[in-house]
């Protein structure tokens, strides 16, 4: 009896390990390929070397990239931020009707596919020069990351205990004091994780920016699809990788072990 | 109050809710000699088309083919991954969480890379079955449909292995002790109790990897090498290739009405399980 609980326990561990390997094998894949020092994909590398993180150094384009999807996650996610707060605030207090309503809105970036959107915007956009330009590829991914702030804002405000604006309020604070200086930094853990969490969403978003971007202005993951697609695996695409996906699961690991952010996922 | 929510929902309106029904507007336009003619009146001209060409049929049939698969992989892979993480603990269950949720974070494209290298013609999983002597060639896995699926799977597995893990997590331990107290084993207490009680999260997570395998466009597009085309890389290929923007758009909607069946479908599923449960 005891011995097939051991061994269905063992199983089960085996299995889950066999599942966490195969989900993590791509970037496995990434990380170990960086490493190679040859021209081609290799994994395990047929020679060890770091020549790819020197070329990355100082490879121009990819850098232009990477700035570009930089400027546009954090412009994004800051005005995403500025434009959440007021709105979590009107949801949490507005009537039901017209909130449960916006809400929906709100949300639906996550539930439309982006590949819909990106045609729609496309097609509205398309004809006019704004097309193109950095401003509606900011505006769009604004609207990209707004779902994960609502979210994540929303539930700190639930737990909120705003008796005590009511209290601020009654102590001679005006309502400007007491946004600043009571309600804000109370939900900024919050709004702190939610804006992690949406800057990396916007910095890896592939398929609303290849409809509306400007050739001019390649994000890094338009650029490395591009690549994919015309020339294959470039080595040096997956050092600039390896470096995304280290710093990406250095701050999942803050954000899941203070703020437990995986349950936003689901 | 609302003035607050104004903003925001001025940037959704001309950002998300009118392009979406310029999109309606324009699958109804008329697409004549490789342009779309204004001032014609409206037509049904593009879904028609779609519609009566068997190549789009095709098309369809295998999007939804593949999503099936991947869906049912999914869930089979994602179960006990989640049975596992459900009765983690302490660190180990912070570090399975961060683990589970990267691939979703670092981004499709940075997978999709992964694979495309996996998967290559003188890629790791062709050496590995050539050093078990299973292959002599390399099996040329980009470019068909197994890639895609192997992709979809690994790609949206997180979506089905969290939701499975919380509903693991609330079920109530005392039922299992109850079922043990009354001589139920392991097996038993599994299939007679856990299993049937987690069926909500599963039935949650398929629908949402069903649904985004559905709308897929990267991971098809990149480890299908454009030789396998499904409904993302061909209103892609209409929109920013052919510029057939009325059959883009026409297409788009019709992948709208499949994720809308799905929702209706699983909705009423949900309130015809509740109205049994009452």
């Amino acid at each position: 009896m005891k011995r097939q609980k051991h061994l269905s326990r063992f199983l089960l561990a085996l299995a889950a390990i066999v599942v966490l390997v195969f989900l993590l094998a791509p970037i496995i894949a990434v990380i170990g390929g960086s490493f190679n020092g040859e021209g081609y994909f290799s994994f395990p590398p047929d020679t060890w070397s770091v020549r790819w993180y020197q070329a990355a150094a100082s490879n121009e384009e990819h850098l232009s990239s990477l700035a570009h999807s930089l400027k546009v996650a954090s412009v994004a996610t800051l005005i995403s931020v500025v434009l959440c707060i007021p709105a979590s605030l009107a949801l949490v207090k507005g009537s039901r009707k017209l909130t449960s309503f916006m809400k929906k809105i709100f949300m639906a970036p996550i539930f439309l596919p982006a590949i819909v959107w990106g045609v729609g915007m496309l097609l509205f956009f398309g004809k006019t020069n704004v097309r193109g330009s950095f401003g509606l590829l900011v505006a769009a991914h604004v609207v990209l990351v707004t779902p994960y702030l609502i979210r994540v804002v929303g539930s700190s405000l639930d737990e909120f205990n705003f008796t005590l604006e009511d209290a601020a309020i009654s102590l001679g604070a005006t309502p400007a004091q007491t946004f600043l200086r009571v309600t804000l930094p109370l939900i900024s853990p919050g709004v702190v994780v939610g804006a992690v969490f949406g800057f990396m969403i916007s910095f890896s978003e592939l398929i609303i920016t290849l409809f509306i971007a400007g050739s001019n202005f390649t994000t890094f993951p338009v650029r490395v699809y591009s690549e994919m697609r015309t020339e294959g695996l470039n080595p040096m695409v997956l050092a600039y990788s390896t470096i995304i996906v280290v710093v990406v699961l250095v701050i999942s690991i803050i954000g899941e072990k203070c703020a437990r952010w995986s349950r936003f996922f689901s | 109050m609302n003035m607050l929510l104004l903003p925001l929902a001025a940037l959704f309106f001309v950002m998300f809710i009118i392009p979406f029904f310029y999109l309606l507007y324009t699958s109804f336009l008329t697409y004549t000699s490789g342009q779309v003619s204004p001032g014609m009146p409206f037509t049904l001209g593009s879904y028609l088309k779609f519609f009566r060409d068997s190549y789009y049929a095709v098309v369809i049939g295998r999007t939804l083919w593949l999503s099936l698969l991947s869906a049912v992989i999914c869930t089979i892979m994602a179960y006990p991954l989640a049975f596992f993480m459900a009765r983690a603990q302490g660190y180990l269950k912070t570090i399975l969480l961060v683990l589970v949720t990267l691939p979703l974070i670092s981004g499709v494209v940075v997978q999709t890379m992964g694979w495309y290298g996996l998967l290559a013609a003188y890629g790791t999983v062709n050496n590995i079955l050539k050093a078990l002597h299973i292959i002599h060639d390399p099996i040329q896995f980009l470019g068909t449909s197994s890639a895609i699926v192997i992709g979809l799977v690994q790609s949206f597995l997180p979506y089905m292995v969290l939701p499975i893990m919380n509903i693991l997590q609330v079920i109530p331990k005392n039922v299992l002790e109850a079922a043990e107290n009354l001589g139920a084993n392991g097996a038993q207490r599994f299939f007679r109790i856990t299993f049937p009680l987690s069926l909500g999260g599963v039935g949650a997570g398929f629908v949402l990897v069903f649904g985004a395998c559905l709308s897929s466009y990267t991971t098809p597009s990149i480890l299908g090498s454009g030789k396998v085309q499904v409904i993302g890389t061909v209103v892609y290929q209409q929109a920013m290739q052919l510029f057939n923007w009325p059959f883009s758009a026409a297409i788009s909607m019709i992948l709208l009405v499949l994720l809308l069946i799905l929702a209706v479908a699983t909705s009423l599923k949900a309130k015809r399980k509740a109205a049994n449960a009452a």
